[in-house]
């Protein structure tokens, strides 16, 4: 897999193929643009850190669109509009120990669209730590579906929140969202020292799995080494 | 390995659960713990652990003579001790690999190259009939209850303990599963034959494979009866309440 080195504040993705790729982000401020043509199939894996990013998103019509991204103290705004039959599949996994504001806004413009947003929070200072969800189904929209999962791994009781806001305008759709601030569980900590394992590393192997969750296989062993680096 | 449970008496929220209760195993000898429901039976494995919300208000536990009360889990974990989970947990994002290999690493000063444990943990999963993909596979997400059993036995055997509590193994286990899992154990056994075994089970069926020498009714948060293998049998064919009355030798020590 290639990675992408983003050397400007406006990226631009265009879809034409189906395409895989890995982005990796240094700078602040970054706009990515990404465009799915229809019946196009892309995988962004995004890698960014200390940052603030804004996604915007177009997929047209029977295009998918998979988003695997890891921040480190970064914020991520997005606004991603679905065109009819289109699916987004979008995992966005932050560890953070300053200020993380993340405003994700997900559009269903088209009929028989599907979403599906995971956001997974790790929140290592006793900083802010927020999602706000907004996930709009408009009227046109027949059969959609959306769903927002998000949780927060609140190690040092940081100020914590998920907003899931979800405006539907169709009788005929699905929407569901679950939310999860909190520790992590004493039952998991207590299994995982019953094999020998010390409290520290139990944390980092949860801390790890929690970010983790939901993304790719291909993308995994990638986002692990820069997951190490930074729970060291 | 030894162990003794000396006159151990537990609360949690209040409630006695374990009481005054008595218990020796020696190295290399099998026991099994039998009784009905809330009887104190999983709570005594998560006494033996070390798991913080369990009270000891009287009694010790001892290990070759000498008491783990202060030891954290991990310690006890460290010391040889293994608890086989009757639900194990489920982590998403994290592979069953990576989480044993830690394990090993913690628990062995002369950490393996990645190659050999590699080696090593496909050969023990070879031994279980296990699909080697699970392996790479979230730890024990999607997986059924046998084959999270199968997963708890592999780790045992890459941790090579001397003291193996199995907490009701044969739960989630088909008939197939639960002879290729117990065959696996009375390998260990053979090639281990120091380990000390604690089986704690409602039925007697998985006392067929893995034959205990001795057996302990329990109730209440005692133990008010002890004999050889006949007592389970007992068990079987009068049911727990007939069984506790019962006043006919059982070869009691």
């Amino acid at each position: 897999m290639n990675k992408i080195y983003i050397d400007t504040n406006h990226y631009e993705l265009v879809i034409k193929e189906d395409t895989t790729y890995y982005l990796v982000n240094n700078i602040d401020n970054l706009e990515l643009n990404i465009k799915v043509l229809e019946n196009r199939k892309g995988i962004v894996y995004l890698e960014t850190i200390k940052n603030k990013v804004t996604i915007q998103s177009e997929i047209k019509e029977n295009g998918i669109l998979t988003i695997n991204s890891l921040g480190i103290n970064t914020s991520i705004s997005s606004n991603i509009n679905l065109g009819k039959n289109a699916k987004l599949r979008f995992v966005n996994s932050i560890l953070s120990y300053t200020d993380s504001v993340n405003n994700i806004k997900i559009n269903h413009l088209g009929e028989n669209s599907i979403s599906e947003y995971f956001a997974n929070g790790v929140n290592l200072g006793q900083e802010k730590f927020y999602f706000i969800i907004d996930g709009i189904i408009n009227k046109e929209s027949k059969g959609a579906s959306l769903s927002e999962n998000s949780n927060i791994i609140n190690i040092n009781d940081g100020d914590s929140k998920i907003i899931p806001n979800m405006i539907v305008d169709n009788y005929d759709v699905m929407a569901n969202h679950s939310a999860y601030i909190g520790k992590i569980k004493d039952e998991d900590i207590y299994y995982l020292e019953s094999r020998g394992i010390k409290r520290e590393m139990i944390e980092a192997i949860l801390i790890k799995a929690s970010l983790l969750k939901g993304m790719e296989n291909d993308v995994k062993d990638q986002f692990t080494e820069i997951i190490n680096c930074e729970i060291k | 390995m030894d162990i003794e449970l000396k006159d151990l008496t537990v609360k949690v929220n209040d409630k006695i659960i374990l009481n005054n209760f008595n218990l020796q195993i020696n190295k290399g000898e099998i026991h099994a713990i039998m009784g009905p429901n809330g009887a104190g039976k999983s709570t005594l494995s998560k006494v033996i652990m070390g798991y913080p919300d369990y009270n000891i208000i009287n009694g010790d536990i001892l290990v070759n003579k000498e008491s783990i009360l202060k030891l954290k889990i991990d310690e006890r974990s460290r010391l040889g001790i293994f608890l086989v989970y009757q639900n194990p947990i489920s982590i998403e994002g994290v592979t069953m690999r990576e989480v044993i290999k830690a394990s090993v690493d913690a628990n062995f000063e002369n950490k393996k190259s990645l190659y050999e444990f590699v080696k090593e943990l496909e050969s023990s999963a070879s031994k279980l009939e296990m699909d080697k993909k699970n392996l790479h596979r979230d730890f024990n997400l999607g997986f059924s209850g046998g084959e999270r059993k199968k997963n708890e036995i592999l780790w045992a055997l890459m941790l090579k303990p001397k003291f193996i509590i199995l907490d009701e193994l044969d739960s989630g286990l088909d008939v197939d599963s639960l002879k290729i899992v117990t065959d696996a154990i009375n390998q260990y056994l053979k090639e281990n034959p120091d380990t000390s075994i604690l089986i704690i089970t409602h039925y007697t069926r998985i006392l067929d494979y893995i034959n205990p020498k001795f057996v302990h009714m329990v109730k209440d948060g005692s133990v008010i009866k002890s004999g050889d293998f006949s007592l389970a049998k007992l068990i079987e064919k009068n049911g727990y309440n007939q069984s506790f009355d019962i006043k006919e030798d059982t070869n009691c020590e």
